[in-house]
């Protein structure tokens, strides 16, 4: 399921995503390995709590970034961050 | 091989065809063939479609005459049809595309970065004639030469624009706000030129060693860590810390003092003097392709007559 809405909502536009369909943009980081990473976005510990936080409102965790608000509901971030912490 | 032969092999390859064409029609008639635009293409559709595009884009735009694109004016102009025309599907520095972008497949790339790929004649070409079985509209003539030749000049100046950047010329138009200090077109070089005359990548190799960038970074060739991001092709990475444009001067001035832009950054100041930091840049730009960095380089300088553009290819 995250997979697919990962794909839906065009992260990989921006984002290399390994086993997303053209998940291979180079506008932002990488997100291989994604889950041993101990950051995000340079200003929050990677704890599930702030990673969905963060997909479904990075403007208001980081007024400026390049990362939109695209109207991820809560849910759907959890299933989007399940599929990125299976990437080791 | 004797005539009985090679007749056997030509009746032979001719019923392999026509059961090749049976089949594909018999396949397209049952319609199992999925054509949801929510499901992405099978890889070699999609590498088809896009091996044949770009070279009939290149192999189209060929002698055309571009304008002078570092008008203010025409970049201001292109901003306002960018946002009415382009941001719904392509999104901008910080802001969203709507759904109608989203449930298309191939995804419209992010414009930011598209002067990377196609240069002047060809960004005109797409945006006037649009690109068959990929959801890109042709605007000609619903939109004027002009207004094209506007949104192909914006399209140059984006890719220099911060997500705040954008924020500002979008609310200057918004208020119709008119104010000659607002960044239309680019009036520096950001750092190129220091780069090239003084930037050393054998050094910048040795200082990212030395400062232990490693400890948090994953850098091509000198090891793998994962506290932040991965600094892998940097060359194309398009913003470096999710808010500055990748540009020599902006990647120098973050490595220098992370804190002046996010205060609460986990990357430390690591005390590294300008020219040090230019050398880690020198470096980390060795990574991936370089296309990024040349055309970059061609949309920002001093203000020119004309654009350099190639156009005769």
């Amino acid at each position: 399921m995250g997979e697919h809405l990962i794909y839906a909502y065009g992260c990989g536009s921006c984002h290399l995503i390994p086993g997303v369909a053209e998940a291979n943009g180079s506008v932002g980081p990488p997100l291989q390995g994604f889950g041993s990473r101990i950051y995000i976005a340079g200003l929050l510990v990677n704890t599930p709590e702030n990673l969905l936080h963060w997909i479904s409102k990075p403007q208001e965790v980081d007024p400026g970034t390049a990362m939109p608000d695209l109207g991820v509901t809560e849910p759907q971030a959890r299933d989007i961050a399940a599929y990125l912490y299976t990437l080791q | 091989m004797n005539r009985p032969a090679i007749k056997v092999a030509l009746t032979a390859i001719a019923v392999m065809i026509v059961l090749q064409l049976v089949g594909g029609v018999l396949f397209l008639a049952s319609g199992s063939y999925n054509i949801a635009a929510d499901e992405p293409h099978l890889k070699p559709t999609r590498w088809l479609l896009q091996a044949g595009r770009t070279r009939a884009v290149e192999f189209r735009s060929r002698g055309m005459y571009v304008p002078n694109l570092r008008d203010p004016s025409l970049v201001k102009h292109g901003l306002r049809l960018y946002r009415k025309n382009c941001q719904p599907c392509h999104g901008g520095p910080g802001a969203a595309n709507e759904q109608i972008g989203r449930g298309i497949d191939p995804k419209p790339p992010p414009l930011v970065i598209a002067s990377n790929k196609w240069n002047d004649s060809e960004l005109f070409w797409i945006i006037s004639h649009g690109l068959k079985l990929s959801g890109m509209p042709g605007f000609a003539p619903r939109l004027s030469e002009t207004d094209r030749w506007g949104i192909v000049a914006f399209l140059h100046r984006v890719v220099l624009l911060s997500p705040t950047d954008y924020k500002q010329l979008t609310t200057a138009e918004d208020l119709g706000v008119e104010d000659s200090s607002l960044p239309w077109i680019s009036s520096n070089d950001y750092g190129f030129a220091q780069l090239k005359a003084q930037g050393n990548a054998n050094r910048g190799r040795e200082l990212i060693q030395t400062y232990g960038c490693t400890t948090c970074h994953t850098v091509a060739g000198l090891g793998a860590a994962a506290v932040g991001p991965p600094l892998t092709r940097f060359a194309e990475r398009q913003y470096v810390a999710g808010s500055l444009v990748n540009v020599p001067s902006n990647a120098v001035a973050w490595i220098t003092n992370p804190q002046q832009f996010k205060p609460k950054t986990a990357m430390p100041n690591l005390n590294v003097p300008p020219a040090e930091a230019l050398d880690m840049i020198a470096y980390l730009y060795t990574s991936g392709s370089s296309e990024r960095l040349t055309a970059l380089e061609r949309s920002s300088g001093i203000p020119k007559a004309k654009s350099t553009a190639k156009v005769n290819k």
